[in-house]
């Protein structure tokens, strides 16, 4: 069969032949007809991850994130609340915000001059008289908001779409996980404030999220770190171990490795971090959840999900997704802190410029193998890509969710489907321009 | 050119520091004068410069939201329409 796109846009037809239960075609990663679909029906509809409200602290704080292709910025008001901002001047759409990040509560346009509050409202225009004084501003609009904005556990999300499921409908299952994430504060927030390294590669956004929760790959493309390193995080992803991997639904999945280490038994085991080198941070979770629970929660550690389209966790650091086209994508990675945990902070820095800094070895490895992937698929023949592996032996779990073992591509299929329903043929949801209240952190 | 409003003698001071971002760049530095301390406010991008006294500081803390709004509209002051008023509201009268 051959089933090619071209430029033509998709249709709802073609689109289900391209993805099937046990193999997807290779054109879903190179064709730029599928794409500024992919745009239009997920990035632009659903709900995406934007930012953390740790990174805008004070009030008048501002950082400058992403949807997408879009420039964003979040801020926040003086009020407390967080504000998600299109980056582009009402008057002649330059990018009002050029910094990663600062403190205003005021952005003035260096094209013309135009002032907006950091709500998006329009507060002037230099030589007012051309637009008929300050009444005739009223009549000129301010910066567009993102429709709607929802935080959870401290993460902020925003919706280009102006109706649709909440934020919680959206999560599901996986909000249960980012709790899970949280616990492990002794003062039970996440904070991401050790600053963002941004890796650019040739490739589809998909092979991203595709390959976060792969338990196949590791011990292939990460045996160099792993034997470096000591480390027997490898061990975690064979057919040995009671690791699963879990379908959540809503296109999330997760590389449950707890049954693995509450068969390990040690507090910070799945760091790789002996009590003895974070005294003061296990003595505090002990005083605040009781030495029980504290253990408990040390024992079973950081979740391993990936929240569909583009929130990865990864234990001790997290990555957002950015496709900025067919065969381009930014990962913005950042080690994950622990609001009180000093101690425990410094180490997650440290393992984290190992892993993913600019000379991390981890990331490098993934780099190379998603450009290498690209190139790949770009290749006429075969047409597509195998995705059976583990098909015959899901189980459901307690909870109802599909599972299958460490290595399998339950992940990748159970994303597949869910991408099917978003690029339905649904009449599509244009970004909109209306503006909410700030929600508040 | 320094614009200034208040007066312009060189008064001994304390650099407190430069407030800067993306949009603007001011020197802050304490005063301490004969007769009372100020804050002389410049603008290093336009060489100008403003004179604040403590009652004035005081009244910045408590105006109110829409007083702050107002004063961020370029067109209010720095960039009036030549016939509406003075070109540079700060400039000291005559």
């Amino acid at each position: 069969m051959t089933t090619t796109l071209g430029s033509s846009r998709p249709t709802p037809e073609g689109l289900r032949g391209l993805v099937q239960p046990d193999r997807v075609h290779g054109s879903l990663y190179t064709d730029p007809a599928i794409f500024a679909a992919e745009l239009e029906r997920i990035w632009y509809s659903t709900w995406v991850y934007v930012g953390h409200v740790s990174e805008i602290p004070r009030p008048k704080d501002y950082v400058r994130k992403t949807i997408g292709p879009q420039q964003i910025v979040m801020t926040r008001d003086t009020d407390g609340g967080v504000h998600l901002l299109q980056n582009r001047c009402a008057h002649r759409g330059n990018l009002v915000c050029e910094a990663d990040r600062g403190h205003s509560g005021s952005f003035r346009c260096p094209y013309h001059g135009w002032t907006f509050s950091n709500t998006g409202d329009l507060l002037g225009a230099p030589f007012n008289q051309g637009y008929g004084g300050r009444e005739g501003l009223k009549e000129l609009g301010g910066l567009a908001t993102v429709p709607r904005v929802g935080i959870y556990r401290g993460f902020v999300f925003g919706s280009l779409a102006a109706e649709g499921p909440t934020l919680e409908e959206h999560l599901g299952a996986a909000a249960e996980r980012l709790d899970r994430l949280a616990r492990l504060s002794p003062e039970g927030e996440v904070e991401l404030t050790a600053g963002f390294v941004q890796h650019e590669v040739e490739a589809n956004w998909k092979m991203l999220v595709e390959n976060e929760t792969d338990g196949y790959h590791p011990q292939f493309v990460h045996s160099s770190i792993f034997s470096i390193s000591g480390s027997s995080i490898g061990d975690l992803y064979s057919d040995k171990s009671t690791a699963v991997t879990r379908a959540l639904g809503g296109g999330h999945s997760e590389n449950d490795l707890a049954p693995e280490f509450r068969r390990l038994g040690v507090p910070m085991g799945w760091a790789g971090t002996p009590e003895s080198k974070i005294p003061d941070y296990v003595a505090q979770m002990r005083d605040v959840y009781g030495t029980e629970t504290g253990d408990e929660i040390m024992i079973n550690g950081s979740p391993h999900i990936m929240i569909f389209p583009n929130l990865f966790v990864a234990e001790i650091q997290l990555f957002s997704i950015q496709p900025l086209a067919v065969n381009r994508t930014v990962q913005h990675v950042t080690a994950i802190q622990f609001k009180g945990a000093p101690d425990l902070n410094r180490r997650l820095v440290t393992q984290c410029v190992g892993s993913v800094g600019p000379a991390g070895m981890l990331l490098a490895d993934d780099a190379e193998m998603y450009e290498r992937n690209q190139r790949g698929v770009e290749q006429l023949r075969p047409e597509w890509l195998d995705l059976r592996r583990g098909l015959g032996r899901e189980t459901t779990d307690d909870d109802g969710y599909t599972i299958g073992t460490a290595t399998d591509e339950t992940s990748m299929r159970s994303m597949w489907s869910h991408y099917l329903t978003l690029m339905d043929p649904q009449p599509a949801t244009a970004p909109q321009e209306s503006t909410v209240e700030g929600a508040q952190a | 050119m320094t614009v200034a409003k208040g007066d312009d003698e060189a008064t001994p001071g304390i650099e407190l520091g430069v407030v800067a971002s993306e949009f603007a760049t001011v020197k802050v530095t304490l005063e301490q004068g004969g007769s009372g301390a100020r804050l002389r406010v410049e603008d290093l991008r336009a060489d100008a410069v403003r004179y604040l006294d403590a009652l004035e500081l005081e009244s910045l803390v408590w105006a109110p939201e829409d007083w702050w709004r107002r004063l961020l509209d370029p067109s209010l002051h720095r960039w009036r329409d030549a016939g509406r008023g003075p070109e540079i509201e700060s400039l000291p009268p005559g």
